[in-house]
């Protein structure tokens, strides 16, 4: 029992340090990783993020759609690119940034215009998104940044758009 | 099987015996054991393609090997025009396989297409024509990653079932037989094309 019990406190403290929630003092602070995808800022969560990768070459695979665009060798592992350009906008990334997530359930990595700044911004200025708009689900919430409201991109509505649209073959 | 041209040992050993080709900077690696001959192509012999309505367009050539004739499928085309490569030199190798690489199902689909089709053509065996460098290389398995979890099943239904990377460059597992089925039942076809190539938004 005294082994569980350490376990336990061993995978809550893990689990601790995944999160994106920050507490100090009274405050608690979310940490998030801005980038220009086309013309336009969106914030991901600075947790899911394993490491971000510029200028290496994409390897093209045929069968998937669009927003694929082909595999990046991370330590000899592939990882999918989705290019949030596509996905978002409908129109092609140019450059060459990569968010390379660390997730256990998939090997991924986003492809964005390029890496703005890393931020750490008080809960109270994240904000819930209500209204249903035609950006796909992609995103769950919004930051205050200065007098900007940015996107924060929800990584499980992108993988649930690749399940939906690979499904079963 | 024609000699090694090129072999390359892993350092445990324990390798296993692959096929393996380039379409420009791109590696392909097959199971050796899904081939019992290999010969360049000389002068294969142009399929009547107003006689076969219909056909996959990767069937053009019937190659003739110990006196009978073997229905060709460029298995190099069609890798060629679904990652988008470039035409390569005329020089080619044809790899030679019983059809029970397709499993039962599959096997009995081409044997029907060959003996309805092709009836003067061998009826248990089908050549894939490959890029012109093929040889026979060592490969441990371990060397190989999956490919990732979101696009395994897809791809691997579709005959890419792993890849390995050398530095700056890529190499594919291939499964020659998924390949070919995907172009040879008509049904299967439209799976040759992205999913979701018409939802982009």
């Amino acid at each position: 029992m005294a082994e569980d019990g350490l376990v336990a406190k061993i995978r809550e403290a893990g689990a601790g340090k995944d999160s994106d929630k920050v507490q100090e003092g009274e405050l608690i602070f979310h940490k998030f990783i801005i980038a220009g995808v086309l013309n336009k800022r969106y914030a991901i969560p600075a947790t899911v993020i394993r490491e971000i990768v510029i200028d290496v070459p994409i390897h093209y695979v045929p069968f998937v759609p669009p927003y694929i665009r082909g595999f990046i060798n991370r330590h000899g592992e592939p990882f999918t690119v989705v290019d949030m350009g596509v996905l978002f906008e409908q129109e092609e990334t140019k450059e060459r940034a990569f968010l390379v997530l660390n997730l256990d359930s998939d090997q991924l990595a986003f492809l964005v215009s390029d890496i703005h700044e890393i931020v750490k911004v008080p809960e109270t200025d994240v904000y819930p998104i209500t209204e249903k708009g035609e950006d796909g689900g992609y995103f769950s919430s919004s930051v205050r940044l200065g007098t900007e409201d940015v996107f924060i991109v929800a990584v499980e509505a992108v993988r649930k758009r690749l399940a939906d649209d690979l499904g079963t073959p | 099987m024609a000699p090694p041209e090129n072999t390359e040992t892993t350092a445990g050993g324990n390798g296993e015996n692959f096929v393996s080709f380039h379409l420009g900077e791109l590696g392909f690696v097959m199971e050796r054991a899904h081939f019992y001959a290999a010969i360049h192509r000389d002068k294969p012999q142009e399929l009547d393609k107003a006689a076969c309505p219909g056909l996959c367009p990767y069937l053009r050539e019937l190659l003739p090997f110990e006196g009978r004739k073997v229905l060709m499928f460029n298995l190099d085309e069609h890798l060629r025009e679904r990652f988008h490569l470039a035409e390569q030199g005329t020089i080619k190798v044809a790899l030679i396989a019983e059809l029970d690489i397709f499993g039962a199902e599959g096997g009995a689909l081409v044997s029907g297409l060959l003996r309805e089709q092709f009836p003067d053509c061998a009826g248990d065996a089908l050549a894939f024509r490959v890029g012109g460098d093929g040889a026979i290389r060592e490969i441990a398995y371990r060397d190989f990653r999956l490919l990732p979890r979101g696009l395994h099943d897809t791809l691997a239904a579709r005959g890419l079932a792993a890849c390995r990377f050398i530095d700056d460059r890529i190499e594919f597992v291939i499964d020659p037989a998924k390949l070919a089925l995907h172009c040879l039942q008509p049904s299967l076809r439209p799976f040759l094309e992205a999913p979701a190539a018409e939802r982009i938004s």
